[in-house]
């Protein structure tokens, strides 16, 4: 066992550790605006500071693991791949609570419609994350790969779900507030995709040395 | 207990070490208090008297000491720089060994016997006793010292100063002379000097090959006197006159070796920066 | 001039377009019966720095040395294989060794000044060579040389010291200069810190990186943070292979053998 070793497993296991939280963070925030539950809104607002106070000691735990350890190649890029996601999950993390916000503004009101389309677009913005995670803890490019390429499917129920609901608001003044309030949660979920396929794309880094992020490559 | 065997060892150690000191003390003062007295100008200048008759010196003597000496190193530092510096540079071959072997069995020779040798193939055929042939007497006993002291002193020059030489384009054999004999020269130095001390008193090659002289003697192909021969021939006379001249001589050869070894610890100073 | 890390990541491979300096080609080297090196073939572009990296006995000193045949004072040294500087077999029979190192000079891990003072040092290998034409001339190729090797301003006052009074960081800096006044085309070196303090290795490392504008540049060193700081390409070795040789940004972060990886991560030796 080398000495690096020893923190290179305790980084991965805060990041586990954030990714976990953060992941909960999603489902209770979808949850709650498909229940209409503010108070598990609250919840997720208050957990949040969980999720900060972990990237702060990833980052620092990633900063000393290079003055200190001065890693190279496999180790160096796995300590550069931690650093980036941490911002990244913070950043998804954050974009939970911004949903939740939202939902409790939208429980002033009863619900603009029965949602169809939008637990869709809720559940693969989910796995896709999910599927990030496991592919940067347990190192799995093609796993990587296949979650890169399931961001059209969000992007596509985005645009779907925004068409609707622009047309739904034109038709009725009424409906503009809380339509308002739903074109931001779909945008949240939008940015969270694109954060997970961003990690995926550090996973390709971090496993075969190459920077795909802004390429064609990821296809 | 244990402090009882190193209080021992170190009394028998430092006994030891008085005893030889004092040995030596009384030596040089018994050489100094017979010798100090006979020591005067004449010693230096004056030629032996005819037996019998007082007074008289050893110029001669010291003079052809100090020729064959002289001419004994001339003779027998290019060898034995040659040959320590072909043992050191290629010291691996079959000469090479043989060579070394060569050298360590010399040093071993009795200096009789390195006499006899010399009277053998010099001052028979050319039938009579010389200076050369003392002074070459002298050289076959230096050269085994010298090629030794010499290859030691060539050995211990790191092989990256030599390398160093190599890698800015010298040829093997300047680097050898400018850069390795250099960096080599105190130590060598110091071995010629010893080597020097070594062979001023050299009696018994001395009586089979440069015999002695009464006088000054201006060419090498006669019989030449010496110090030490002077010493032995005037120590078992029965003149006392001559006994402390003996004596005179003794005390000169002791402060020459002296001189010499202050010469090499001179040589050999540290230098500090 | 430092080295330039803001290269394009995507640049194109440059090695046919850049000249090579030096080329190893199916290489070996035998001590004996002992092989040394098997089957090397590396291409070293000129005016860069090249580190070796290896761990103890890998044969990268011994590469080092074939390059200016210092090898060749070893009892039983033989060669097979090429060695070309600037295209010309280095082992032809034709090749005069001495004028060889000439052009490629080299520096020890041990300074080595000569027992002469500081200015008979620099000058020594210009004197050999013939390269001054007058007492004028070797002064001036004495100062050029010294301040290239950044000890000028240190012993301007006194060159007729000793150099053997200089410090050991002033000394290495002596023999580089008295390497750089023969003015030659590639400068080897093998450890030329290891036996440094870090202040005398950080002004070593430093007169290094500026050598990269004239010369080719080897370095041997068994301290893989000081390959990374100054070299341009890394060969990374083995046992008496190659195994790997690329520019070292690649080497250090994503290198292409496992071997390469396991020795950089201390995963090994």
């Amino acid at each position: 066992m080398r000495i690096i070793d020893g923190d290179l497993t305790k980084l991965k296991e805060k990041l586990t550790l954030m990714g976990t939280f953060t992941e909960t963070a999603i489902d209770l925030t979808i949850k709650a605006l498909l229940e209409s539950n503010s108070e598990i809104s609250n919840q997720v607002i208050v957990d949040d500071d969980k999720i900060d106070k972990l990237e702060n000691e990833i980052v620092k735990l990633a900063i000393d693991v290079m003055v200190l350890r001065q890693p190279a190649a496999g180790d160096l890029r796995f300590t550069v791949t931690c650093l980036q996601s941490a911002a990244i999950i913070e950043r998804v993390a954050d974009h939970a609570v911004n949903i939740a916000k939202h939902v409790k503004a939208l429980n002033l009101e009863p619900p603009l419609k029965p949602y169809v389309d939008l637990p869709r677009m809720a559940k693969v913005t989910n796995e896709m994350f999910h599927d990030s995670l496991q592919a940067l803890i347990n190192g799995n490019a093609e796993l990587a790969r296949q979650t890169i390429r399931k961001d059209d499917q969000v992007d596509e129920l985005f645009h779907l779900i925004y068409d609707e609901l622009i047309s739904i608001m034109k038709s009725n003044p009424d409906t503009v507030t809380r339509g308002t309030e739903l074109l931001f949660v779909i945008k949240h979920l939008e940015r969270m995709a694109d954060y997970a396929t961003n990690i995926c794309e550090m996973v390709i880094y971090m496993m075969e040395g190459r920077m795909i992020k802004h390429t064609e490559e990821a296809f | 207990m244990r402090k009882f065997i190193d209080k021992l060892v170190f009394g028998l150690c430092s006994l030891s070490t008085v005893l030889v000191l004092g040995i030596l003390f009384l030596i040089l003062i018994y050489i100094l208090l017979n010798g100090i007295t006979s020591v005067n100008l004449d010693f230096f200048t004056q030629l032996p008297k005819p037996v019998g008759e007082e007074g008289g010196g050893m110029a001669n003597a010291i003079l052809g000491s100090a020729i064959m000496v002289v001419i004994a190193t001339i003779i027998s530092v290019p060898v034995s720089l040659a040959a320590a510096i072909y043992l050191a540079e290629f010291g691996r071959g079959k000469i090479a060994v043989i060579t070394r072997f060569m050298v360590d069995v010399l040093a071993g020779v009795p200096s009789i016997v390195i006499g006899i040798f010399i009277y053998t193939i010099v001052v028979l055929p050319m039938q009579r006793f010389s200076a050369i042939a003392g002074a070459l007497a002298l050289a076959m006993i230096m050269v085994p010292t010298l090629v030794r002291a010499t290859e030691e002193a060539i050995r211990l020059v790191p092989q990256t100063v030599k390398e160093a030489g190599l890698a800015l384009g010298a040829p093997y054999w300047r680097v050898i002379i400018e850069i390795v004999l250099v960096s080599a020269h105190k130590a060598i130095i110091s071995g010629i000097l010893l080597a020097i001390a070594r062979v001023a008193g050299e009696t018994a090659p001395l009586l089979f090959t440069a015999l002695g002289n009464r006088f000054f003697v201006k060419v090498l192909d006669r019989p030449i006197a010496s110090l030490p021969v002077q010493i032995y021939t005037y120590a078992v006379s029965p003149y006392d006159d001559w006994h402390r001249q003996a004596w005179a001589a003794t005390f000169l050869l002791v402060m020459f070796v002296l001189l010499i070894n202050l010469s090499v610890r001179y040589v050999t100073r540290n230098k500090s920066s | 001039m430092e080295k330039n890390i803001l290269k394009e990541a995507n640049e194109v491979d440059n090695k046919t377009a850049t000249k090579i300096e030096i080329e190893a080609s199916s290489f070996n080297f035998f001590y004996g019966a002992k092989q040394a090196l098997y089957n090397i073939n590396i291409k070293i572009p000129e005016k860069s720095i090249t580190a070796f990296i290896g761990p103890s006995g890998c044969g990268k000193s011994t590469l080092l040395r074939s390059i200016n045949r210092m090898n060749d004072i070893v009892i039983g040294s033989r060669v097979e294989g090429k060695m070309l500087l600037n295209e010309q077999d280095i082992y032809a029979k034709s090749v005069d060794v001495v004028a060889l190192r000439r052009r490629v000079g080299m520096v020890f891990q041990k300074s080595t000044p000569f027992p002469k003072s500081i200015f008979e040092n620099v000058a020594y290998g210009v004197k050999i060579n013939g390269l001054a034409k007058s007492r004028k001339h070797l002064q001036e190729i004495v100062e050029q040389a010294l301040k290239q090797g950044a000890l000028w301003d240190e012993v301007k006052d006194r060159l007729n010291d000793s150099a053997m009074a200089l410090s050991g960081g002033q000394q290495q800096r002596l023999c580089i200069a008295r390497t750089l006044a023969v003015m030659p085309e590639v400068i080897l070196m093998d450890e030329p810190c290891s036996a440094l303090d870090p202040i005398a290795t950080e002004k070593i490392e430093q007169l290094i990186a500026e050598l990269r504008e004239k010369y080719t540049v080897i370095i041997v060193t068994h301290n893989m943070q000081q390959a990374t700081r100054v070299s341009d390409y890394t060969g990374f070795f083995l046992l008496g292979k190659l195994i790997e040789f690329d520019e070292t940004e690649k080497i250090f972060t994503r290198p292409k053998e496992k071997k390469t990886e396991d020795y950089i991560t201390g995963r090994f030796g």
